[in-house]
């Protein structure tokens, strides 16, 4: 499997603190957030909470909130030192200390627990600030062992798009399709799978966890697979029928479809991902649906993808990113339409030079359950 | 991740179970002078607000402000699409958002005119929440309100007892099922099989480790094939509720099952842990053992403590207890306790274990 260039992610995390004068970078993870400490030290978290810290001369420490976790942490990681426990603030402290750092900036500083906040502002003539953002603007470009890991994903969630169809038959509850996606994507080896779905008629007006109900025959099935491969994310959105679809679940799958498609011709460096965003959003104006592109009725347009499943920038119509070669994002025009309820389709993809393509291979289409 | 059952069944949970632990709540908040209290939760950490509310998130973070008096109102990072499953799944009905958690809850406090304000687990509330509240809110008076949250969960009622117990069938009839098939599979395709078999039985979510060989230490599945000397552990939640098991992958030794039994016996709040693992170290049946207490009630797994003191009554734990036996193999037992008057009992019988 790719392995991370460490060498390479050290001297781009050195060149985020040369430009924001930092003097070392110290990442902060809560379990719900692991990629910020994944991508300044390389390991996957268990707990509550983990840190990572670059200091000044490119040496790299990792702090796991268990003792008896350390030595898996040192397995995982680049770090050259690991700490776990009671002793991690001691130590974090220690460091800082020993090597003269007067300001760290604080990657997931506005997640960071108050009790870790406080304890970092009472080690003596240490400054510390936000390097949130900072670390956000790198990440958006991937180096091309990350791009690497994220196609893996993109197969794993391929691979799990198809058991979502083998399971998806009359009367089997949503939480036991689910099930069956989840066991696929593991198989597949997926560290992790954010998955929402929903099924029914006119009267889905969103994506969710799973419930109780049974699918039944005409059904609208819809769900976001994204399975997690060595700490890449990779999304697939797809819609499917249980049986045979109406026409009116044709004609609304076919807005969403042209939506996805106006979005991977403009895509290319140098637009930004407003007109991205714009561009899906046409194809639902000119059918006479553009109220259904407002927020009343759908969150965003897509979003970027990598070490979290839901990166900056989201595809929003007033977001003026520049789009860049190596940039990876979900274009999805996802959202409700009174033709058929709500609806998703998007893939995984990858800004290039002369455009983008696809990470996965997944057809293009409205897939059908034989129910 | 939550992407198994998140549901709310009044049968089983009852809408006047949660407007007890609700009228419960006011009363020590009333006691302690306090006009409001923040909860925070977010994907990982649910189970405050949910205790309070049922509101589970499948992502991301919100903050309950619940009122001595009046209705609640969640500040949600969800978008408002969903707003009608939250209303669906919980007693929550007013929702609020804002590009700025904190700011929209600092907002809100202040169209609540609260003064008193008890902020639930201060210690471990996001810095950019409370840095938002700090400045929002120079005229409140924050404080840290812990202790009403371990007050309120105190007090063990039926119905969550009950959704402890179906979290804890989960994970060992799901273990049992295909305990039997993981030696010989790499760690993925083991995980695959306990993953189908929790969440077909309904799992919320779930955390596998995996101690692939006699010698490793349980962790994140991964390529190495599975030995039937390696040892599994499984949290599972289910709407809400974790619960942690730990089982060898082979057949359990009897003398060491029996030295679990004697540290469940043994294991008392307010008791030093150190102690117990001297004790058990004395009882001869296991080599270098090693004994981990979790705390789940606040609904994360994996939640070591480094002491038995001041856990309340109504916390469920999880108790490991590891090992080398006589043989030379690596054993390892958990399961989940139930903190009672001056001891803690499994929450299963042994012959549902």
């Amino acid at each position: 499997m790719t392995a991370i260039n460490t060498q390479r992610r050290v001297q781009r995390l050195q060149s985020v603190m040369s430009k924001t004068g930092d003097d070392a970078l110290l990442a902060f993870s809560p379990n719900w957030r692991r990629d910020h400490v994944r991508f300044l030290a390389g390991f996957n978290m268990i707990g509550n909470w983990a840190f990572a810290l670059l200091l000044p001369g490119g040496e790299v420490a990792a702090f796991a909130e268990h003792s008896w976790d350390r030595e898996r942490v040192t397995r995982e990681s680049w770090a050259l030192e690991v700490y776990g426990g009671p002793e991690v603030l001691p130590a974090l402290a220690a460091l800082l200390g020993r090597a003269r750092v007067r300001t760290v900036g604080v990657v997931g500083l506005e997640l960071m627990e108050a009790r870790f906040v406080e304890a970092l502002m009472r080690v003596p003539n240490l400054k510390i600030r936000a390097a949130t953002k900072a670390v956000e603007v790198l990440r958006r470009t991937k180096e091309p062992e990350e791009i690497e890991l994220m196609r893996a994903a993109a197969r794993v969630a391929d691979l799990g798009f198809q058991a979502l169809i083998r399971a998806s038959r009359v009367g089997m509850p949503e939480y036991e399709v689910a099930a069956e996606v989840e066991a696929a994507v593991r198989a597949g080896g997926a560290e992790d799978n954010f998955m929402l779905m929903a099924s029914g008629g006119t009267e889905v007006t969103a994506m969710r966890a799973p419930g109780t109900r049974r699918l039944r025959r005409s059904d609208v099935v819809i769900s976001e697979v994204t399975p997690q491969i060595r700490g890449y994310y990779a999304q697939i959105c797809r819609t499917l029928i249980v049986g045979e679809p109406s026409p009116a679940q044709e004609k609304s799958f076919d807005i969403f479809l042209r939506a996805q498609q106006a979005a991977l011709d403009v895509l290319r460096p140098g637009v930004t991902i407003a007109e991205v965003a714009q561009a899906q959003n046409r194809v639902f104006e000119s059918e006479g649906f553009g109220e259904y592109t407002t927020r009343r009725y759908t969150r965003v347009r897509g979003h970027c993808l990598g070490l979290h499943f839901d990166e900056n920038p989201l595809v929003l119509e007033d977001d003026p990113t520049v789009a860049q070669v190596g940039m990876t994002l979900i274009a999805h025009p996802n959202t409700y339409l009174p033709l058929a309820g709500y609806m998703v389709f998007g893939d995984p993809l990858l800004v290039t030079e002369n455009g983008c393509v696809r990470l996965n291979s997944t057809d293009r289409r409205l897939f059908v359950a034989e129910g | 991740m939550k992407r198994g059952l998140i549901e709310w069944d009044r049968q089983e949970l009852p809408p006047d179970v949660l407007a007890g632990r609700q009228a419960r709540c006011r009363n020590l908040m009333a006691a302690r002078g306090l006009d409001g209290l923040l909860v925070y939760t977010d994907v990982w950490r649910s189970g405050q607000v949910r205790y309070l509310t049922n509101f589970i998130p499948y992502w991301n973070q919100g903050v309950l402000l619940f009122p001595r008096e009046g209705e609640p109102v969640l500040a949600a990072g969800l978008s408002a699409r969903v707003y009608p499953w939250i209303r669906e799944t919980s007693t929550v009905t007013t929702i609020v958002s804002g590009p700025s958690l904190g700011q929209e809850v600092a907002t809100q406090v202040k169209k609540l005119s609260w003064r008193h304000v008890g902020i639930g687990e201060r210690d471990t509330m996001p810095h950019g929440i409370l840095n938002a509240l700090a400045e929002g809110l120079p005229d409140c008076e924050l404080v840290d309100a812990t202790d009403v949250l371990d007050g309120l969960r105190s007090e063990v009622d039926d119905a969550g007892l009950a959704l402890y117990r179906k979290a804890t069938e989960i994970a060992t009839q799901g273990f049992a099922e295909v305990s039997a098939d993981l030696p010989g599979k790499t760690g993925w395709q083991a995980a695959s099989l306990l993953e189908r078999a929790l969440r077909r039985r309904a799992a919320t979510d779930t955390v596998i480790l995996l101690a692939p060989h006699a010698q490793d230490w349980p962790a994140y599945p991964g390529d190495k094939t599975v030995t039937s000397g390696g040892v599994a552990l499984v949290a599972v939640e289910y709407k809400g509720h974790w619960v942690e098991i730990g089982r060898p992958l082979a057949n359990g030794n009897p003398a060491v099952r029996a030295e679990y039994a004697r540290a469940v016996e043994m294991l008392r709040p307010g008791a030093s842990l150190q102690s117990l693992r001297n004790e058990i170290g004395r009882g001869g049946s296991l080599r270098d053992p090693t004994l981990i207490v979790s705390a789940t009630h606040r609904s994360f797994p994996f939640t070591q403590l480094d002491s038995l003191a001041g856990l309340p009554r109504g916390t469920v734990i999880a108790l490991h207890l590891s090992g080398t036996d006589q043989k030379g193999a690596r054993w390892w037992w958990g399961d989940p306790l139930l903190v009672e008057e001056g001891r803690a009992r499994p929450l299963l019988p042994e012959r549902e274990r």
